[in-house]
């Protein structure tokens, strides 16, 4: 029922004018009094003064500020099971796992999250493939913007020490990384139609960029794969035997078609990390746990992009003077001028507010991140780390009509989210929710 | 004894001591100087002598570090160093290269169950950001990590640095060479069982149970049969773990890669050699035990043989081998230099990782294996370096090279050697903190009283005590130690025997008896620092004015720690004699008088204490006779023996302290009437909460019951406070007593039972209610109008009276014949009439303190020992006594000491000045001095420099002015003396006391440094 209620129908060639006190637009100063135009969940344009078609729908937010949508840069929710028991399954994907019904999605409407990037948990080697959704819509075929946002390898070892986890790892990519020089080898004896295909790769590599894919690219390095194994299937037979999913997906990593997203536990991780990304040449994203902010000048030589830890701000014991110093992740990272983006904790956590994404970025400015900064960690920075910047992240004409309007300034506690619109469609209003208005009044505690 | 020794020939011959001290004070300052430091220009490094680990020691050399390596290094005279370099000069100290461990198991636990996984990789498990003090403060900067022990061929080595530089800089060698473990360690291997967990599905089929490799001789077999394919098969791709193992072996082979072989035994040393042999491999052998069969072809090793690295024995560890291998339970170091004679590198390894800071020591023990220091050091630094390719790297100080090494006090091998400060690429980790607060002083001399000095002398301190005093004493080896030139003469803190510090200004006004000076000192006065930076440690003071004053003495420390309060009762014997000798009689008369009477009194409370207890005895015995009678009776009957028990106890040694105490608080009674009085005592009881721990949940009260009112203490959870409300309702026996608890008022609620035993309740903040129960075990209620000590006691003779007569004739004539007074009449003596201004005679009588008696003419003098000594039996102290010059044999016949007051040299009747301390010192006479100043207290040791130039004996003049000022105060003065056991108060002097170029360097009370002299 609730579903239903929040959920609206798809209206085909809707158009939308939104006439909006403010216009925080990530792509350049911020509007007063200016207006936007959507048609077919694309933003037309924005500006002032602007001429509203007669059959626009108008929404009057004229004394509301209106932000992109927020970009969340990881999570692994929204899945029934994040995990894997198989330690090395990167052939699998979250596309499968995703329930469009889960109760992650409604939450983020109401938090004016409108684009994620779900990804395998943080206890499997290698996680499988993660992919970047709209927060919107009923299946998920409708919602997925992006697949090849990449790999997740996580440096946190469930069973047994380090030193094999990272010996497992590295097995397995060098292991693919010696099928790939033999198929490699192969092909390049076998004739010119190979070159070709190869640089068909290399295009398709670079076209995928802020393509918006359907379902049946799920898993695109898979049917790339297959597709030159199409080609060569007439030459060798055995070639298709020995190819499986799991070096498809290995290759997809190693040629750099697919980044690795690393999740690094403790610091030390780090630099394992780098050593891998340096050893294989991977492409690669960082998400860090909370110890790694020792590592933080490893991080920022590295010029990767970063995902913090939920816990923004904590304790730590000296383990020899039992002395106690707190933590605060921006902080660090700001002083080393890493470019990192958030996510947020699991509700039961002991601080409610991390989460929260706007609520993250808000600690962060608290402790000293500039405003401006912490509004671009919430939209268009994770949208260019996971290459997505040409279609979401900020308010611009041809991009994606992802946007909440907010009833004053972004990132003041007393600031609520009172619409939020995905590809051109309202998903969210806060008159709407009667869930929240239960959770406001204290009605109803039984109902969540 | 901890740092090194200075002779005079390690100062240096055109070095004066005081430079030295300042070197060592830029020493320690060195950590600010170096957070400056951290730009680009180059840092000069200079000391005593530099190892560089892998050569001779260089003397007086000098190491010119340029972005955090060694651009050279040599003697200071041939090496140009760079006009902007900042210099650091480590004067007499040591730099040896950070040490190198071979082997460790840092890289974490390594739980894989398969016995062969050379792909596995150390580096992998260590934690660069973990915190590695403990290592790096001992000088280890550097170290290789191995995979497990347990294992047969559990992985690749790496080496890292410990600290400082990003990742790049701190793995030195990711792959260092192949692990493989022949000795029982490795031996037990799991089977196992694939898969493990989980599905079964097509990339993880499964397969067959797995046995491993599980013996020597099943282990060599597998080894060359991995070392036989791995050789042969060039181009292998293929799938499967077992071939991973040979393409990982493949590539160590073909990097050339040593491979790094535990080989404990014999047997497991030739497996080692052979498999070598047949495979051309390059090893190094770790932990070689049974290498004697060896011993004569270790020269054919030496192609094979990359280095040995030997374990070293685990310090301080004994180990009981079975009698029959003590022949041949051969040491480590046994081969080791012979092994060096054929050419092979020796390093030695702590065989655990616990003893790694102890790797020095380790190495050291080497020496006894006839390895030269040097060798040792190398061991220890660039032989593993080289063993692991990374000499170019670290493990020496040569060009190149990062700048890790340790400066250390003396050369690395002797006893007491230590770690001063560490260095890495230059940056210092700062100097370690002196450990549990002990110092250590050295210095050219140490006076020990009476003219006895010891040359180069060590003084250690710990917290106010001087613990040990001696050529060599035991210290912990990370005490801060303060070194003091050649020259250099510790004394005893000096001691003014009369002074007006303390107070802000002269002591003017009369002061009574009963005055605590010591509660009235006024720590900030301007003139005890004066004093204290002249060397004065101790100072007395009392008031000038009036017949008799007491005298306080006190440190002279920042807290102006009182030690006597009084610590002597100062008289005055002058002007008429007749009336002066008459009034001060009559002060003693009265003072012996009643201590007399306190002391009668307490031979009597002795006396009636025995017979009382005797009588309840006897009662005792007639109760239990008595079976009819009832139990709550019986149960009277036990607590009172007890009670009189615990009083018999006390009055067997009375303390002086009890009687004046006990007394007062009894004064402050009020008078009750008898029969209701239930409250009035000592309760003590408990609080009944399980989560206390046992001492918090004991409480004690002190009530007084006036009316309803109950007043006094109540002692709980380790705080005592004062009641500020309490009431006693005697017809319900409601008790309610409030304290004030932290700030917060608690209550306590409750009734008195029948027996008087209390049973109520306390709110205590968060624990909530908690059960109190309490009984009087003490009862002061009844005010008998004498009373003794034990208001137990005064009970008594009522108890006792009244049950008598229930006695049977039999034990009551027991209990006559058992003493000569009859029962009814035993009552308590009578106690005499408190005075507190009496009370300082019970010290003076009992010789505990002496008399301190102003005397100016002889015949005062005379008078004063006539009657003080002869007469009173005193211990007696002369002051101001300016006239014994006149006839210094008048004191002969009499213990009587002398204090000097200033000026010591008398001029008498247009005579030359004569030398007072002189004469005293000449007759024999133990004397001490006074400034009789405020501020001049301070000019109290140069008053007597004076006496000392004409013709005072240096030596008697520091007694008189140290030990012996103390010991007229009493036989058992804690300070005045640099011994074991005494109080830590030193003066550290530049020379010989009282030469005109002594000066003063520092001066200690109690343990801290109240001033030192900055030049």
């Amino acid at each position: 029922m609730l579903a239903a209620l929040l959920v609206q129908p798809v209206l085909a060639q809707q158009s939308l004018a939104i006439k909006a006190g403010r216009i925080i637009t990530m792509s350049g100063e911020p509007i007063e009094g200016g207006t936007i135009l959507i048609r077919d969940g694309q933003i037309t344009a924005v500006g002032k003064d602007l001429e509203i078609p007669v059959e626009a729908k108008v929404i009057d937010a004229s004394d509301k500020v209106v932000m992109p949508g927020f970009v969340e840069a990881h999570s692994t929710d929204g899945m029934g099971q994040a995990n894997e028991t198989n330690p090395i399954v990167p052939y699998v994907s979250v596309m499968d796992e995703i329930n469009p019904m889960d109760p992650y999605f409604q939450e983020a409407r109401r938090n004016g999250i409108t684009t994620v990037a779900i990804t395998p948990g943080n206890s499997t080697m290698i996680g499988g493939q993660a992919a970047v959704l709209k927060t919107g819509g009923e299946f998920v075929d409708s919602m997925v913007l992006s697949t090849d946002t990449g790999i997740k390898i996580s440096l946190r070892p469930v069973r047994g020490s380090r030193m094999s986890h990272m010996a497992k790892l590295r097995e397995t990519l060098d292991d693919a990384k010696r099928k790939m020089e033999k198929k490699a080898g192969k092909e390049a004896k076998a004739a010119e139609a190979e070159s070709e295909a190869d640089s068909n790769d290399t295009e398709r590599g670079a076209g995928r960029r802020g393509r918006r894919r359907g379902p049946q690219a799920a898993d695109p390095a898979a049917q790339e794969e297959e597709e030159s194994d199409d080609s060569k299937e007439k030459e060798t037979k055995e070639e298709k035997t020995i190819e499986s999913e799991l070096d498809k997906a290995m290759f997809a990593l190693l040629s750099g078609q697919l980044p690795a997203i690393i999740y690094c536990e403790k610091a030390m991780d780090v630099g394992a990390a780098l050593r891998l990304i340096e050893e294989y040449q991977l492409k690669a994203k960082l998400v860090l746990g909370r110890e790694c902010y020792k590592a933080a000048q490893q991080v920022a030589d590295a010029k990767l992009p970063v995902i913090l830890d939920p816990e923004l701000v904590f304790w730590e014991e000296d383990p020899r003077t039992k002395e106690e110093t707190k933590v605060v992740l921006p902080q660090v990272y700001q002083e080393h001028q890493v470019p990192y983006t958030f996510q947020v904790g699991r509700s039961n956590s002991r601080s409610l507010g991390r989460n929260y994404l706007w609520y993250q970025a808000a600690t962060a400015v608290k402790y000293g991140m500039p405003e401006q900064q912490a509004l671009e960690a919430l939209t268009i920075l994770p949208a260019k780390f996971h290459g997505i910047e040409g279609l979401v992240g900020s308010i611009e004409e041809g991009k994606d009509a992802d946007l909440v309007i907010l009833s004053g300034d972004p990132l003041k506690i007393d600031t609520w989210v009172e619409t939020t619109i995905v590809n051109g469609e309202v998903v969210y209003e806060k008159e709407e929710d009667e869930q929240l208005q239960k959770m406001l009044t204290g009605e109803d505690q039984n109902s969540k | 004894m901890i740092g090194q020794r200075l002779s005079p020939i390690e100062i240096g011959r055109n070095m004066n001591p005081m430079r030295i001290l300042l070197l060592l004070l830029v020493l320690v300052n060195f950590p600010q100087a170096e957070g400056m430091a951290q730009d680009d220009r180059p840092q000069v490094f200079q000391a005593k002598m530099i190892w560089p680990g892998n050569a001779a020691p260089i003397q007086d050399a000098v190491l010119v570090v340029v972005d955090g390596k060694v651009q050279a290094i040599g003697k200071r005279a041939d090496i140009q160093v760079p006009a902007d370099a900042i210099v650091h000069d480590f004067a007499n100290a040591h730099m040896i290269p950070g040490l190198v461990a071979a082997q460790t198991g840092l890289a974490g636990d390594d739980s894989e169950e398969r016995t062969l996984t050379p792909f596995i990789r150390a580096v992998d498990g260590f934690d660069f950001f973990d915190d590695y003090d403990h290592l790096l403060r001992t000088g280890i900067t550097s170290l290789q990590v191995s995979p497990s022990d347990v294992r047969l061929m559990p992985g690749m080595g790496g080496v890292v640095r410990l600290a400082e530089g990003d990742l790049s800089d701190r793995i030195l060698m990711e792959k260092e060479s192949l692990r493989i473990v022949l000795s029982e360690a490795a031996r037990n291997p799991p089977t196992i069982y694939e898969p493990p967990v989980g599905p079964v599905s097509g990339d993880r089929p499964l397969e067959p149970t797995q046995p491993q490799l599980g013996s020597l001789t099943a282990s060599l077999a597998g080894l060359r049969q991995i070392f036989r394919q791995a050789k042969s098969d060039e181009s292998f791709v293929s799938q499967g773990s077992a071939d991973q193992v040979i393409e990982a072996v493949r590539q160590v082979l073909e990097s050339k890669l040593p491979i790094r072989i535990t080989a404990k035994t014999t047997p497991e040393i030739y497996g080692a050699i052979s498999l070598a042999k047949e495979f051309e491999l390059s090893i190094i052998l770790v932990d070689c035990e049974g290498l004697e069969p060896f011993a004569k072809v270790f020269e054919q090793w030496k192609s094979l043989v990359k280095g040995v690295i030997l374990p070293g024995p685990i310090p301080g560890r004994i180990t009981n081998p079975d009698v029959d291998q003590l022949d041949d339970n051969v040491l480590p170091w046994e081969y080791a230099n012979e092994l060096l004679e054929a050419g092979i590198p020796v390093a030695i390894r702590s065989s655990r990782d616990q003893d790694l800071p102890e790797l020095l020591f380790t190495a050291g023990q080497f020496l006894a294996g006839d390895l030269e220091q040097q060798q040792a050091l190398a061991a220890v630094t660039s032989v593993p370096a080289t063993l692991m390719g990374v000499a170019d790297q670290v493990g020496s100080l040569q060009p190149g090279c990062f700048a890790d090494f340790v400066v250390m006090n003396q050369a690395p091998f002797r006893l007491h050697s230590r770690v001063d400060a560490v260095y890495l690429a230059g940056k210092s980790l700062g100097k370690e903190p002196a450990a549990n607060g002990t110092t250590v002083i050295q210095a050219g001399s140490v006076y020990l009283g009476a003219g006895n000095y010891l040359d180069q002398g060590q003084v250690v301190i710990k917290g106010k005590t001087i613990r040990g005093v001696g050529e060599q004493v035991s210290a912990p080896l990370r005490s801060d130690v303060k070194v003091f030139g050649e020259g250099s003469v510790v004394v005893p803190g000096f001691v003014d025997l009369g002074s007006g510090l303390g107070m802000g200004g002269p002591l003017s006004g009369s002061v009574s008896l009963q005055t605590k000076l010591g509660e009235q000192l006024y720590a900030d006065d301007p003139a005890v620092a004066f004093a204290r930076k002249n060397g004065m440690t101790t100072a007395l003071l009392s008031s000038s004015s009036g017949s008799v004053s007491p005298v306080v003495a006190f440190k002279l420390g920042d807290d102006l720690r009182v030690i006597g309060d009084p610590v002597a009762i100062r008289f005055k014997l002058d002007g008429d004699i007749a009336s002066s000798l008459a009034s001060n009689r009559r002060l003693l008369q009265a003072g012996k008088a009643y201590v007399d009477s306190w002391k009668k009194y307490e031979e009597e409370l002795a006396e009636f204490t025995v017979k009382s207890a005797e009588a309840e005895k006897a009662k005792a015995e007639a109760a239990k006779k008595e079976a009819a009678e009832q139990k709550a009776n019986a149960e009277k009957e036990k607590a009172d023996e007890k009670k009189s028990g615990e009083s018999g106890k006390e009055e067997a040694k009375p303390e002086a302290d009890n009687e004046k105490k006990t007394p007062e608080k009894k004064d402050e009674k009020p008078q009750t009437p008898p029969p209701a009085d239930l409250i009035t005592g000592t309760w003590e009881g408990q609080l009944e909460a399980e989560r206390l721990p046992p001492q918090m949940k004991v409480i004690k009260w002190e009530l007084v019951l006036a009316g309803n009112k109950v007043t006094g203490t109540v002692e709980m959870m380790r705080a005592s406070s004062e009641i500020t409300a309490g009431s006693y309702e005697a017809s319900t026996r409601q008790l309610t007593l409030s304290v004030e608890r932290r700030g917060a008022v608690s209550t306590i609620a409750g009734k008195l039972d029948e027996e008087g035993k209390f049973q109520g309740e306390i709110e205590l903040g968060r624990m909530g209610k908690i059960t109190v129960s309490a009984s009087r075990t003490i009862d002061k209620s009844k005010k008998p109008e004498p009373k003794p000590e034990k208001e137990s006691d005064a009970d008594k003779p009522n108890e006792v009276k009244a049950e008598k007569k229930d006695l049977p004739v039999g034990t009551q004539e027991k209990a006559t014949e058992s003493g000569k007074e009859i029962t009814n009449e035993l009552t308590p003596p009578k106690e005499p009439k408190k005075s507190e201004a009496l009370d300082p005679y019970f010290d003076l009588f009992a010789g505990k303190i002496p008399a301190i008696v102003e005397s100016d003419n002889l015949n005062a003098i005379k008078a004063t020992a006539e009657l003080f000594h002869k007469e009173f039996g005193l211990r007696t102290i002369v002051v101001g006594c300016e006239d014994l010059v006149r006839q210094p044999e008048l004191l002969k016949h009499y213990e009587v000491s002398v204090i000097a007051k200033a000026p010591f040299l008398v001029t008498k009747d247009g005579n030359p000045p004569v030398n007072l301390p002189q004469l005293l010192a000449n007759e024999h006479l133990k004397f001490g001095f006074q400034s009789g100043g405020t501020t001049g207290s301070g000019k109290l040791p140069s008053a007597i420099q004076y006496a000392v130039s004409q013709g005072l004996a240096p030596d008697d003049a520091v007694d008189g002015l140290t030990v012996d000022a103390a010991a007229l105060l009493s036989e058992n003065a804690t300070f005045g003396a640099v011994k074991a056991g005494k109080d830590a108060d030193l003066v550290v002097l530049s020379g010989p006391p009282f030469e005109f170029a002594t000066k003063i360097l520092a001066v200690m009370i109690d343990g801290e440094w109240v001033y030192q002299c900055e030049e």
